[in-house]
């Protein structure tokens, strides 16, 4: 029989200490910039679908820029700085893009509310 | 400790390494807390602009219906106030983050959610007209 030497950590290492808090908040920005890219997709595809033409330009460029943000530049500064790198940044970017997704959407929505329908 | 990690008791860590993290509203004051605490936060912050982004979905949603099948204008309205109020939550993320990150490193009471009533009032109101709105036109 195999005996198990797997032991927890001592009680004062930072993951005894602070468990998987670190791991849930990536998860928790991973699902943050998923959705913003999705959003993009999505305002993209309901323009050019409506005929909305300069939106969704507009989005498809925002959103592989976003894209690109989330998966090379934000996760590389922080994993650099440290714990010494605060979330403003990176929330502040998060901020913006949904701010743009949704002036974007209202833009489209205004649009197709205000043009001459096919009757 | 003399890592310059902070301590999860709450004390500030004996760093001797300066603090350049910004907002330096939020950093140059008071002691740093539980990292633990400190990424509550911040999960707390992305779970308001997951919010805003699904008010942006819906709205973006309802406005892809309304013109598919025509329904009336109206729809379209509803589609631009989730648009702009998914944008004002995600901002008020930020306000929301900095306010509790202050407070936590001054020992000070969490504030209150203020935004959660206005989105909870916003969501009620827009399900009550779209429930209407499918009575009606039953």
């Amino acid at each position: 029989m195999t005996e198990n030497t797997r032991r927890p950590p001592p009680a004062d290492t930072p993951g005894a200490v602070y468990g998987a808090a670190a791991e849930r908040t990536a998860l928790a920005w991973q699902r943050a910039g998923l959705g913003v890219v999705v959003g993009f997709f999505l305002v993209f595809r309901t323009a050019f679908g409506l005929g909305v033409i300069p939106v969704g330009v507009i989005a498809a460029i925002l959103g592989v820029l976003v894209a690109a943000l989330l998966v090379f530049v934000v996760p590389s500064a922080r994993f650099l700085l440290g714990h010494r790198a605060g979330p403003w940044s990176a929330l502040t970017a998060a901020a913006v893009a949904v701010v743009s997704l949704g002036m974007l959407g209202a833009v489209t929505s205004i649009i197709v509310l205000v043009r001459p329908g096919p009757g | 400790m003399t890592d310059g990690v902070p301590r999860p008791d709450g004390e500030a860590s004996a760093a001797s390494v300066p603090d350049h993290r910004r907002p330096r509203s939020v950093y140059a004051v008071g002691t740093e807390p539980d990292p633990r605490f400190s990424m509550a936060n911040e999960r707390t912050a992305l779970a308001w602009v997951r919010t805003g982004l699904a008010l942006i979905a819906g709205g973006i949603a309802l406005t892809s219906i309304s013109a598919v099948t025509d329904l009336p204008g109206f729809l379209d309205v509803i589609a631009v106030l989730a648009c702009i109020f998914g944008g004002l939550t995600a901002l008020n993320a930020l306000a929301s983050w900095q306010r509790t990150e202050r407070a936590m490193r001054l020992g000070e009471p969490l504030p209150a959610p203020a935004a959660l009533r206005w989105l909870v009032g916003g969501v009620v109101i827009a399900a009550a007209v779209l429930v209407g709105y499918a009575i009606v036109q039953r």
